[in-house]
């Protein structure tokens, strides 16, 4: 079924337009590794078992989709063209749902979305706070289309920039539209993706090669993972378009190893379009030659930076190295080579479809379009978001994200990863692009948007971003691998009480040093959630150190805890956690802990029903 | 735990083939040898590097510097928990600390009967659901450390 | 041909383009401190004492002075005071981690450096790799390589175990910058403990003085293609 030409594959798409029945019912079940963990795979059999027992086959049909982004209130099914959404769907409540949206044509009211703030129940996907204040550009084909039917991709308009730019473009003009649009890589480095790809161009080498980085290694950040596994079309169709740009027939696909999901549907893509002659020789009968291949980490958060990247599909240690001569003009055996993120190739095709002035509309003076976010932590709406550049903190963490869970204070928002920083409550109305981010110490990194509540140790943050990175550097380079070292054991002995007069000028001076010293990002921006945490909660770090306190309640070593006898219900779930058995009490009656045996885990403190355990 | 004195080779090869004796794909084809050994025998690196013509010192340092590889035998099921900053922040600790309890061995150990490898991991994408253990190819989420006793019994039989 | 102009600490030089900064302070009489470099060895970027302050247009930035290329327009200084900061907090890195090494010592005199605010790893290894470099580039049987990552990252034999492709030659040691390999020769026989190995030496037909590891000069032998016996007589009697 390879098509032969530009003309075959619109031929195929007027086709797949006139075949679609606008009338017909489906139910999109999302099938992103979220929901799937909360057992959405058995929620879709169950629909198609029950289709087929209402005999609505001819009228209803189901799609499972990439992911959607609203992954707490999985497993996620959306009807349309009704464009009702339900959430928490369980096998035993399919039959009801089919019946009320379908045979009754209203809805199931109980698997509605319901506000936590205002405590109504919302009917609409469109109407959903949540989604309702997105921009999903590059997510527009995530929870519509099943990634791993390219038919299902061609009829929402996919591979028409591809047909585009083979038929009215040259390369010059491409690489043209994109510096036009001012897209700026989405992996954290923010470099002008145009400008790269005229370096890659020009530079003198017999081959060029194209990477995607889908090595999204920092914790907290899912975005890449959801667009490799929701529309993996989105991002081959990127790569092609930008294969023919700079000059190259070869590409690899980086995905790290702890996303399975991602490396099946991207596989399946490859080979769908390697069927249809989108990918391999004489791509729709044009002289352009390009093809994929999947490389897949092995488990080493440095492989995302690029020069790393690049060592490990050589088939080395993952060690970056200096990148005073750039990887656009030496990069895999020492080709030109073009690297850019998940999320920026993914990009390109709605560029070009839409032209540069489309996605310069959105944004601010110097960061262009959208930005996908993970938000995280102590949100009531967790999940995935793609918001226009230049939205404010307080809107995305407030207005899109539900506010803070259980409406405790906001303290702190973690952008960038361990490359960022923590920001406090004074920042919140800051518009969220590359620059302002920057300026307050942290960055925008690949999108990981972690906040913080009250009840976060902002030491204990640093810290563990810390630890993170100690078990994640290379170890090449003095200021990093012996930096890193030092810097975990201060901040341990802060956590422990055991801080010094000294050690903030200490963390200071040497994340100076590591700054300015290290081979790489890793070594060079890891002093950043320390010196956020230094310069925005210096409070915390003087109460651990001068009086042995943890305001938050969390450093292990510096809180106890206790129950109040008033609140105390004896329900005993308390003493079931309890894995030093330190708490007694009757049933019924108010328990006890022991402090010599405590340990201090919290764990009691999680469970508790009715908030009985007190931290000081 | 036993190590098996000798390895079937020819799968080494069959490896090999697979990636055409192509030295840069020497780290896909480790992968596939700690698939199909559970661990990366020392045997099969020197076959490695006879086969491309690399050093055993560079296959060794790739086989130590990524952590998809180990140089002991894994359990027959891999459980991970991870600590990626969602999870760290909803008690991944504990849910790490409650599975060593139950296991009766230290994150990186197996037991001894090899049924059970225990890995911390540094976020696994799933950050919606955290505090989140994978086990094999299953993700569960939410996890409590009441359910812990319950997500392993569905591996013990 | 020296085709780029730089300045380099305030003094306009012509050179040529592509020189590395340290290549060219070091004709200059210059001093920027090394740890991991060596002329044989291709540079490695890893120990970061030879940082200097290069700025490009209006940008500045701090860079490994042995491989950053001149290029026209370049300015370069050595001893500025982030340099100098800089380096000295590697240098309190280096010292703490290798706390008793008499060359850390002496290099951290040199610059003004004697004590370290950091606690002692006690390692005298400090990761230079040049140990592992030497016998991959300049002797070409890379015996040795990295093993981990990170903090327990170290130069290592497969597995741990006695080298097989050891050949005794000790350039391992003689690029060692904290003597962390250690050789030692006994009567017939050379022992190199890092690694594990022991090697019978050739003994000179004529005065009986022990030249080389047999292994070493087989490996020699084969490589340059000398004749079966050439190694039976020491340098001092031929």
């Amino acid at each position: 079924m390879r098509l032969e030409s530009v003309t075959q594959l619109e031929e195929l798409r007027n086709r797949l337009l006139s075949e679609r029945d606008p009338s017909k019912n489906t139910i999109f079940v999302c099938g992103g590794t979220g929901c799937l963990s909360n057992g959405s795979a058995l929620v879709a059999e169950a629909f198609r078992d029950e289709i087929s027992a209402q005999n609505i086959d001819a009228s209803v049909e189901l799609k499972m989709t990439g992911c959607h982004g609203f992954c707490e209130r999985g497993p996620l099914v959306v009807f349309r063209p009704q464009g009702i959404f339900y959430q928490k769907v369980t096998v035993k409540s399919v039959p009801e749902i089919v019946k009320k949206t379908i045979i009754e044509k209203t809805h199931h009211e109980q698997y509605l979305y319901k506000d936590p703030n205002t405590k109504e129940s919302v009917t609409h996907e469109a109407d959903i706070p949540f989604y309702k204040h997105q921009v999903r550009w590059v997510l527009g084909h995530n929870g519509k289309i099943d990634p791993t039917n390219i038919d299902g991709y061609i009829l929402e308009n996919g591979y028409s920039a591809l047909s585009k730019v083979l038929t009215t473009m040259q390369p010059d003009e491409i690489i043209d539209q994109i510096e036009k649009s001012g897209l700026r890589g989405r992996g954290g480095g923010g470099f002008l993706t145009g400008r790269k790809w005229r370096t890659t161009k020009k530079a003198e080498g017999e081959v060029r090669y194209i990477i995607c980085n889908g090595d999204e290694g920092d914790p907290g950040a899912f975005m890449d993972r959801s667009i490799m596994e929701g529309d993996p079309h989105g991002v081959i169709e990127g790569m092609i378009i930008g294969a023919y740009a700079i000059g190259s027939s070869k590409g690899y696909i980086y995905v790290r190893m702890e996303y399975p999901l991602a490396v099946k549907n991207l596989l399946k893509a490859i080979e769908d379009a390697r069927a249809y002659g989108l990918l391999g020789k004489n791509i729709l009968g044009t002289p352009l030659s390009f093809d994929i291949e999947i490389n897949r980490g092995g488990g080493a958060f440095v492989c995302g930076e690029s020069s790393a990247l690049m060592t490990s599909i050589m088939g080395k240690a993952g060690e970056p190295r200096a990148k005073y001569i750039h990887t656009s003009e030496k990069g895999l055996w020492d080709m030109p080579t073009n690297l850019n993120n998940v999320e920026t190739w993914a990009n390109v095709p709605l560029i070009i479809s839409n032209g540069p002035d489309w996605f310069s509309s959105v944004g601010t003076q110097n960061s262009k379009g959208t930005k996908v976010f993970s938000l995280v932590g102590s949100v009531k709406n967790v999940g995935l978001v793609e918001v226009p550049m230049g939205l404010t903190l307080r809107e995305i963490i407030f207005d899109i994200g539900g506010g803070i869970i259980k409406d405790r204070k906001f303290k702190a928002v973690q952008t960038g990863g361990p490359s960022g920083g923590c920001i406090p409550e004074q920042y919140l109305d800051i518009p969220v692009d590359f620059d302002e981010l920057s300026k307050l110490g942290s960055m925008m990194g690949s999108g990981g948007m972690i906040v913080m509540d009250e009840n976060t140790c902002m030491v204990d943050v640093a810290r563990y971003f810390i630890n993170f990175l100690v078990d994640e550097s290379c170890g090449k380079c003095t200021p990093c691998r012996e930096g890193l070292r030092q810097m975990l054991t201060i901040l341990t002995r802060i956590t422990k009480g055991e801080g010094r007069a000294e050690d903030i000028k200490i963390l200071e001076d040497l994340g100076d040093g590591m700054i300015w010293g290290s081979l790489c990002a890793l070594g060079g921006s890891a002093p950043n959630p320390v010196l956020t945490t230094i310069q925005y909660f210096r409070n915390e770090y003087e109460a651990h150190i001068e009086k042995k306190q943890c305001p938050a309640g969390v450093c292990t070593e510096l809180i106890s805890l206790s129950i109040n006898p008033d609140a105390c219900i004896g329900c005993r779930r308390c003493a079931k956690v309890c894995s030093v058995s330190a708490i007694a009490g009757e049933n019924k009656k108010p328990h006890v802990i022991d402090q010599k045996l405590c340990i201090r885990c919290r764990a009691c403190y999680e469970v508790c029903p009715v908030d009985a355990v007190i931290i000081t | 735990m036993e190590i098996p004195m000798t390895i079937d080779f020819s799968k080494v090869d069959q490896i090999v083939q697979k990636y055409e004796h192509n030295a840069s794909k020497v780290i896909l084809m480790l992968q596939d040898i700690q698939t199909e050994f559970r661990y990366i025998p020392q045997e099969a690196v020197t076959r490695l590097s006879e086969n491309l013509r690399i050093s055993e010192s560079q296959i060794f340092h790739i086989a130590t510097f990524y952590k998809a590889f180990s140089l002991t035998p894994r359990g027959e099921h891999e459980v991970r928990v991870c600590l990626g900053t969602a999870c760290h922040i909803r008690g991944g600790k504990r849910i790490s600390d409650g599975f060593e309890r139950s296991l009766n061995l230290k994150a990186g150990e197996t037991t001894p009967d090899a049924k059970f490898t225990l890995e911390t991991v540094n976020c696994l994408g799933a950050c919606a659901l955290a505090p989140l253990v994978q086990v094999d190819e299953e993700n569960y989420g939410k996890m409590t450390i009441e359910k812990i006793e319950t997500v392993l019994k569905q591996y013990r039989k | 041909m020296e085709d780029s102009t730089i300045i380099f600490n305030g003094t306009e030089y012509k050179v040529q383009k592509g020189t590395p900064l340290l290549s060219i302070a070091r004709s200059l009489n210059i001093f920027i401190p090394t740890l991991c470099h060596n002329d044989a060895l291709v540079p490695y970027g890893a120990c970061r004492m030879c940082i200097v302050e290069i700025q490009k247009g209006n940008r500045m930035r701090v860079v490994t002075s042995c491989n950053y290329p001149a290029e026209d327009g370049l300015v370069v200084k050595t001893d500025t005071e982030k340099v100098i900061s800089t380096r000295n907090i590697i240098m309190e890195l280096l010292i703490a981690r290798a706390p008793k090494n008499k060359q850390i010592k002496q290099l951290g005199e040199r610059l003004g450096v004697t004590k370290t605010r950091f606690e002692e790893v006690g390692d005298d290894c400090i990761m230079c790799g040049m140990c592992i470099r030497a016998c991959e580039e300049v002797v070409g049987v890379s015996a040795i390589g990295f093993k981990n990552r990170g903090i327990t990252r170290m130069p290592a034999t497969p597995f741990m175990e006695t080298s097989k492709n050891c050949i005794g030659c000790g350039s391992c040691v003689y690029v060692c910058p904290t003597k962390y390999i250690k050789m030692e020769d006994k009567g017939s026989q050379r022992y190199i403990y890092n690694w594990k190995v022991a090697f019978d030496m050739v003994q000179c037909k004529k005065c009986g003085d022990f030249i080389a590891p047999v292994k070493q000069l087989d490996y020699i032998k084969k490589k340059v293609s000398l004749p079966e016996d050439f190694f039976e007589i020491c340098n001092n009697c031929r």
